[in-house]
């Protein structure tokens, strides 16, 4: 393959005369000639910034992205490539100061999960194209158009980060290192997430600001660790991936209810379930959900918590109706259940619509409502919720008993100890 | 026969049907249920699901499965989506096509997680620079999330472009009973691939509204997919009539394409009022419109809008109220140019809006 067939004649670049990015062009191009891959195998994802020009010189497949994204959509063609395809095509990601650090977490998780890109980091320390400010990647007393009496702050040592998460092959040279084009080759046939670090000198302000020539370049990088090449041996991300969803087979289907009783079944129901977070109450009410659906009835759940879990109220609004059920909220109900004191706050304001209050005996003495001891089943999953069904079924027969034991059978959780407590509702009720 | 299940399950199961191979995601209360299905089922489907470690990655990654010639999709709501507008506007531009899902929740900000809302209309709608229409489909009620997860990635596949589904906490996490028979299935549209017929250019088109053919990156026609301005062979330029032309057609693609995806639902009954809601909202728009026989539409595509059919339609009311559950009408915003002054905006934000608090405004009006 001639070199001229992949990319443009170096007269026709649009870098400034002595940039790094002609040599790193190059020096790339080079690599995929004597790799000898086909341009239709070559992608590369070029940032923002004089680095974004990069497309138009190669004759290979080019996606041109946002500032900083590039490492993250060439992830995504990746990921895709090495899993759904035949893990041919060759990623190389080209970025410079701006697309290392608004990428940053990009080029971590890339290495952290191997996936098998090649980054090819442009630094020269500055912003070039938007006129030489400092970055992220600026040395400490650098001079640039935005630190006048040099840099105040290191720079972003990026190999030592990615190293440290995990980067499998990693290198750092300067852009007249006779062996770039060799590390490149070494990176792209590298299988899994490679990165190289190119020390460069924008000659439009870092060689003007700071009176630097290209030979002063090497102790720059002698400074900041130095020449370096590593690799490991990792799974790659597809490799890893697989592994992961080994057996993994069938298909989605829908959990169909079955149909098990026939029961004469008039007015809509609404019924609220409040009780604490963790205790399983949304659980426990779908039972009743599903007790309705298997007697070929509709139902809905509406649930309500806080952000978190595990504490605070917990909410079920369930609605039970012959008829297509569309607005799904409560502002009538005709059974009120409340099992905790979180709960109680959160529905106070409906407990005088509601036709029925079942309510646990700790939390009101109003005789108006029927006081349970739902509380006293906190101890099980649910049983606050499963001892007032208990209760519901029984004193307001809402549906006959054996559905709801039938709904625990087919779908409960924990069955034997969700049957006892129910059945505790059902005694506490008879003898009431 | 039944199945009782929420939204968010059935968009993941809409999604799959649809052809999505890769989801990538991050954790986000009510769009949640749906990237713990993705990422349980879609291996099962040689899919990959990934987790992202924010919703910017989660975007770029679908964007790079897509240009490698995958449905992609992703989910969230508005603090995860305000993330990923840069890349939404980027999808747009390099007309790659991604399905994303917002599952509303009550805003401004983090807001509150677990409050339904549909405050996020006018952010979808207008979300890129430069003001390029993307198509934003809704459905309106836990049974049609399936059907709509579909068209919404069938309209993005079709046009090349991100699309948005819009629904809202109370259709992704609440759980109903759901009769099979009312799931329905459209069908399935692939994305238009260029086979090799003439010169290839990423951005091919003849008639200004034409959806260039796809071809993937990895593929044997060399693509240049770029989001800076660009010709048809996505070279980077500027200030060419070519690529004053290709940003005209990012317009007019979807404007002259919608046909087959503009939704609604339009219930007349002959009376002088109109009732005109979206997602969850109307199901009780439905209840009220059912107890009081009173008209009502309610659009489940939200943009770009058919205005000529809404015009059109519009004409035969002497009011309409447009229900949202937002605190300042954007539906009633987007709509106000075909209203006139016949329009009346409800909005209510905390709680769904009842079938009664209708009743209600309507007796005030």
């Amino acid at each position: 393959m001639d070199l001229f067939e992949i990319i443009e004649k170096p007269q026709n670049f649009p870098y400034c005369p002595g940039c790094g990015h002609t040599l790193v062009n190059m020096a790339l191009a080079k690599a995929i000639v004597s790799l000898n891959i086909p341009k239709e195998n070559i992608l590369i994802v070029s940032d923002i910034g004089c680095v974004g020009l990069v497309d138009k010189l190669f004759n290979v497949h080019t996606v041109h992205t946002l500032h900083g994204r590039s490492t993250a959509i060439g992830t995504g063609i990746k990921m895709a490539d090495e899993i759904l395809f035949n893990n041919n095509l060759k990623t190389i990601v080209m970025i410079g100061d701006g697309g290392a650090t608004i990428g940053l977490l990009h080029l971590v998780e890339a290495a952290k999960m191997n996936v098998d890109i090649t980054v090819l980091i442009h630094n020269n320390f500055l912003y070039g194209m938007t006129g030489g400010q400092h970055s992220g990647l600026t040395p400490q007393n650098f001079i640039t158009s935005t630190t006048r009496k040099g840099n105040p702050f290191p720079a972003l040592n990026i190999i030592e980060i990615l190293k440290n998460a995990g980067a499998s092959f990693y290198a750092r040279t300067f852009v007249q290192d006779r062996e770039l084009s060799d590390i490149i080759k070494e990176a792209i046939v590298h299988k899994g997430f490679s990165v190289i670090e190119i020390f460069e000198l924008c000659t439009g302000y870092a060689a003007r600001y700071n009176k630097l020539k290209g030979s002063d370049l090497k102790n720059i990088l002698e400074k900041h660790g130095g020449k370096i090449k590593e690799k490991k041996e990792r799974l790659s991300f597809g490799e890893s991936y697989e592994e992961s969803i080994k057996g993994e087979e069938g298909g989605y289907e829908l959990k169909v209810i079955e149909k098990e009783f026939e029961i004469p079944f008039n007015k809509s129901q609404k019924i609220i379930i409040a009780g604490s977070a963790g205790e399983g109450v949304q659980f426990a009410s779908s039972l009743l959900a599903l007790s309705a659906l298997i007697c070929g009835l509709n139902s809905s759940q509406k649930n309500d918590n806080p952000v978190t879990v595990g504490s605070g109220f917990s909410i079920s609004e369930i609605i039970i109706s012959k008829e297509k059920i569309r607005y799904s909220g409560i502002e009538n109900p005709d059974y009120l259940i409340i099992t905790s004191m979180d709960g109680y706050k959160r529905v106070k304001g409906k407990i005088m619509k509601a036709k029925n209050v079942i309510i646990d005996e700790t939390l009101s003495d109003e005789s108006k409502f029927l006081r349970v001891p739902a509380r006293k089943y906190k101890g099980e999953r649910g049983g606050p919720t499963v001892f007032s069904l208990g209760v519901l079924f029984e004193k307001y027969k809402i549906f006959p008993p054996e559905v709801f034991l039938k709904t625990v059978e087919k779908y409960g959780k924990s069955k034997e100890k969700t049957i006892k407590i129910f059945e505790e509702g059902r005694k506490f009720a008879l003898k009431g | 026969m039944k199945t009782f299940i929420t939204g968010g399950e059935l968009i993941a199961k809409g999604a799959i049907d649809a052809g999505v191979k890769f989801y990538a995601g991050y954790p986000i209360t009510p769009a949640s249920v749906i990237y713990e299905p993705m990422m349980r089922e879609l291996p099962k489907y040689g899919g990959i699901a990934v987790g992202a470690s924010d919703e910017i990655s989660a975007i770029s990654y679908c964007i790079g499965a897509s240009l490698r010639g995958i449905k992609a999709m992703t989910a969230t709501s508005a603090p995860g989506f305000s993330l990923m507008i840069e890349s939404v506007a980027y999808a747009l531009m390099s007309e790659i096509p991604i399905a994303i899902v917002i599952a509303q929740r009550l805003g401004p900000s983090t807001g509150a997680a677990t409050t339904s809302a549909q405050g996020d209309l006018l952010l979808t709608v207008f979300s890129n620079s430069g003001g390029y229409p993307i198509p934003v489909l809704s459905p309106s009620n836990i049974e049609e999330s399936y059907e709509f997860m579909i068209h919404t990635v069938n309209v993005s596949e079709k046009l090349r472009t991100p699309a948005v589904l819009l629904t809202e906490k109370e259709v992704t996490m609440t759980r109903k009973g759901i009769n099979l028979n009312e799931i329905k299935k459209p069908e399935i549209i692939e994305r238009k691939k260029f086979e090799g017929q003439g010169e290839f250019k990423t951005y091919n088109f003849k008639e200004i509204s034409d959806v260039p053919e796809f071809s993937p990156v990895g593929g044997k026609f060399l693509t240049r997919y770029t989001g800076s301005a660009h010709d048809k062979k996505g070279i980077l330029k500027k200030d060419d009539p070519e690529v004053i032309e290709v940003l005209y057609h990012l317009k007019e693609k979807i404007y002259k394409n919608m046909e087959d995806f503009y939704f609604y639902e339009y219930e007349e009954k002959g009376k002088d009022v109109l009732l005109v809601s979206y997602g969850i909202t109307s199901e009780s728009v439905r209840e009220i419109s059912d107890l009081k026989n009173i008209d009502y539409l309610i659009l489940k595509t939200l943009y770009p809008l058919n205005g000529k059919f809404l015009k059109d339609v519009f004409e035969r009311y002497r009011k309409i109220v447009v229900i949202e559950e937002n605190i300042s009408g954007s539906l009633f915003f987007l709509l106000r140019h075909l209203l006139g002054d016949k329009g009346v905006s409800f909005t209510k934000i905390g709680f769904l809006i009842s079938p009664s608090e209708i009743a209600k405004f309507l007796e005030e009006l």
